[in-house]
C-alpha cells in the first residue's frame, strides 16, 4: 500500500468550508494573526521560505500571505457554520463590535493589502447547493473581501 | 517520473482522483486549499502530476494534494 493511499483516512470527510485570505507584498503575518487572535492555516511573508508540506517541501513566497481555511477549525458540512465562524473572526465575535474590522482595514491601507474568500461545498449527486446568508456576505464584502463560491457535486 | 494527469481550469474529474487514490471530494477539497491560498480561482488551470504535485501553467511548484487532506 502507498503511503498516498493511507493518507486518505487521517481527517473525516469534511465537505463544506469556507477561506479568509490577505495578501500583499508588505504583509506582516504576525501583525494579522495578533488582529484578529487565531492562527492561519497558512502564512508567509513575500520571499520566505516556507514548509508548505512533506510532499511539496520548502517553496518561497511570492507575495505575502495570511490565509485561513475554517474546516481546521469547524467540524461541520453545514457552509453556514463555516461563514458564521468567518464572520464571528472579522467582528471579534460579537457581530456589533466594529473594532477589529476597523484595524483590518487600517492594516489594508497601511500596507496596501487586499482581501477575498472563497466558499467550499461539495455535494452528493443531485444535492442543491447551500444558500449563503446574506449577512455573511455583507460582512466580507465590509472588509473588504471578493468572494467567490466552488460549489460542485460527485 | 510523475505524469500530468489533469492540466484544465475547474474542478478535476473523477478519473483524476482515482488516479491519484482519493475520493473526488478529497481533490477538490485539496486543490481549493492550495489555489485559494496562492491566490487562483476556480477558473485558473492547473497542473496535476501523477504524485500529487500541483503546480501553477508556469510550472511553479503550488503544494502538494497529499498534503492538505
Amino acid at each position: 500500500m502507498s503511503s498516498a493511499t493511507s493518507t486518505t483516512k487521517s481527517k473525516p470527510p469534511v465537505r463544506a468550508f469556507a477561506t479568509l485570505r490577505f495578501y500583499g507584498d508588505r504583509l506582516d503575518p504576525v501583525r494579522l494573526t495578533e488582529i484578529l487572535k487565531v492562527s492561519p492555516t497558512k502564512a508567509w511573508r513575500k520571499g520566505e521560505r516556507y514548509f508548505a508540506g512533506p510532499r511539496a517541501g520548502y517553496l518561497v513566497g511570492r507575495t505575502g500571505t495570511w490565509f485561513l481555511a475554517t474546516d481546521t477549525h469547524v467540524e461541520s458540512a453545514d457552509l453556514a457554520l463555516h461563514l458564521d465562524f468567518l464572520t464571528r473572526l472579522l467582528s471579534h465575535w460579537t457581530l456589533d463590535d466594529k473594532k477589529r474590522l476597523s484595524q483590518l482595514r487600517e492594516v489594508m491601507a497601511r500596507d496596501g493589502l487586499k482581501a477575498d474568500a472563497s466558499l467550499f461545498w461539495h455535494g452528493q449527486p443531485g444535492e442543491t447547493p447551500p444558500s449563503v446568508p446574506p449577512q455573511a456576505l455583507e460582512r466580507l464584502h465590509a472588509l473588504p473581501a471578493k468572494v467567490e463560491t466552488d460549489f460542485d457535486t460527485d | 517520473m510523475a505524469s500530468v494527469i489533469w492540466s484544465n481550469p475547474g474542478n478535476p474529474t473523477n478519473e483524476v482522483s482515482r488516479a491519484l487514490g482519493i475520493e473526488r471530494y478529497q481533490l477538490r477539497q485539496a486543490l481549493h486549499h492550495i489555489k485559494r491560498a496562492q491566490g487562483l480561482g476556480g477558473a485558473d488551470s492547473v497542473i496535476v502530476l501523477s504524485d500529487g504535485e500541483v503546480r501553477d501553467r508556469h510550472g511553479n511548484v503550488l503544494g502538494n494534494v497529499y498534503d492538505e487532506i
